[in-house]
């Protein structure tokens, strides 16, 4: 009895979390590439690491609102870069308001930055962070995170032909800075 | 018809049709300007993937990894089950409330995951690893084996691999332990591994999935919520394993 018992238990609960751990699979699936999209677009290592916490935060937050069979990386990106928008105008409004030398302040306290200030990643991210923002994410989500034009549109809720304008300024920005 | 760059870059993109593509792979076949200059954005293309592919093989940091803990759900589905369970069975409710919340928390989370992955994994034998019982989830089949067996000091070919060994704060020897796919912890109460969490573990093609139920924040993290003391050195373990992991 005791075995058909802990099946009648066992199982509902599978049911139940079903939808809930695809979630959850996916979102420890992405850690990575959120990362990976953060640097993109931010301009520190410790900074692009927090954005991607955030971001998972306002996911698990919003985790209804995801559609299983629809893709989740899109989701999780438009998501993410909303948040990391939200920052970058909270950090100008900031900095409108204060000196300027807050800028200075925090360069080489953190570890990582000195390692990345070595490597070819960290030059990336400076010739990255010397392009408009609207310019950067769309190279961060089609260059770097592989999204279609058109899917990146559907992201940042924008014409394809904007998508294409923007990447193409952006694109030939870094050719002039990385070429 | 002229090649334009934004259409030119869209190609080299591959976001073209292969209608629009093949034409403008003609433009670029007949002009050797275009051509240089297809070059040098695949070029920055390629530079920019490769350098940020880099971040793909990093360990994910612990606060992440740990803000990417489904702490919401699993609640509502240990919840879910302590509350079904008193209504239906109190011979089911009564072992569970010898267990803090946290650990039915994460035990409710390995039903999916444990089973499927279980399931899924071939080296492991057909037999599943993890199983139900009145008490909870237990460990069987290879993994049974690997807890009642294996040392930490076991070659790394195992298809279950046993890392760190150590007292929980309810009495129990405890056991973490890593298989393809998955890792978790176990305790031994009784004559059985009572499993107390378990964690998919990224499907690594380059096999390090070893790795990653070592060094995995969120393992450690669960092991620092249920140890009492230090992990068992190689000598405290032999002497657990000769007493039957009392």
């Amino acid at each position: 009895m005791g075995r058909n018992a802990a099946r009648r238990s066992f199982l509902p609960s599978c049911t139940l979390g079903k939808p809930l751990d695809i979630f959850d699979r996916e979102l420890t699936a992405l850690l990575p590439r959120l990362r990976r999209f953060g640097h993109a677009l931010a301009r520190s290592g410790a900074d692009a690491d927090d954005l991607a916490q955030g971001a998972v935060e306002r996911m698990l937050r919003a985790r209804d609102q995801w559609q299983p069979g629809t893709r989740f990386d899109a989701w999780a990106f438009r998501i993410m870069r909303n948040l990391w928008i939200d920052t970058v105008r909270a950090r100008a409004r900031l900095a409108a308001r204060s000196a300027p030398e807050a800028d200075g302040l925090t360069v080489g306290e953190d570890p990582r930055e000195q390692l990345e200030a070595r490597s070819e990643l960290a030059l990336l991210m400076r010739a990255l962070a010397q392009l408009p923002d609207e310019q950067r994410e769309v190279i961060a989500l089609v260059t770097i995170e592989g999204l279609g034009y058109a899917e990146a549109a559907a992201v940042l809720e924008l014409p394809v032909g904007t998508i294409s304008s923007r990447m193409l300024r952006g694109r030939q920005a870094l050719v002039k800075l990385l070429g | 018809m002229p090649i334009d760059e934004e259409r030119l870059l869209a190609w080299v993109d591959g976001a073209l049709d292969p209608t629009a593509a093949a034409e403008v792979a003609a433009a670029v076949a007949a002009d050797p300007e275009l051509a240089a200059l297809a070059a040098s954005h695949r070029a920055v293309a390629g530079r920019l993937r490769g350098g940020f592919d880099t971040l793909l093989h990093e360990p994910v940091p612990a606060a992440l990894a740990a803000a990417a803990r489904p702490a919401a759900t699993v609640t509502d589905l240990a919840a879910a089950r302590s509350a079904r369970d008193s209504v239906r069975d109190k011979r089911l409710a009564a072992p569970a409330r010898r267990f803090r919340m946290p650990q039915w928390a994460a035990i409710a989370a390995t039903l999916a995951v444990g089973i499927i992955a279980g399931r899924m994994t071939g080296e492991l034998g057909p037999q599943p690893i993890v199983t139900p019982s009145s008490a909870g989830l237990q460990a069987s089949g290879a993994l049974a084996a690997a807890l009642d067996g294996q040392l930490a000091s076991a070659p790394d070919n195992a298809a279950v691999r046993v890392q760190v060994t150590f007292r929980s704060r309810a009495g129990e020897v405890c056991r973490s332990w890593s298989a393809t796919g998955q890792a978790g912890v176990a305790c031994h109460a009784g004559d059985r591994w009572r499993i107390m969490a378990s964690l998919a573990t990224p499907a690594a093609d380059t096999g390090e999935y070893r790795m990653a139920g070592s060094s995995d924040p969120r393992l450690l993290g669960i092991i620092d919520g249920m140890i009492d003391g230090e992990p068992f050195d190689a000598t405290r373990e032999l002497q657990a394993r000769r007493s039957g992991w009392r």
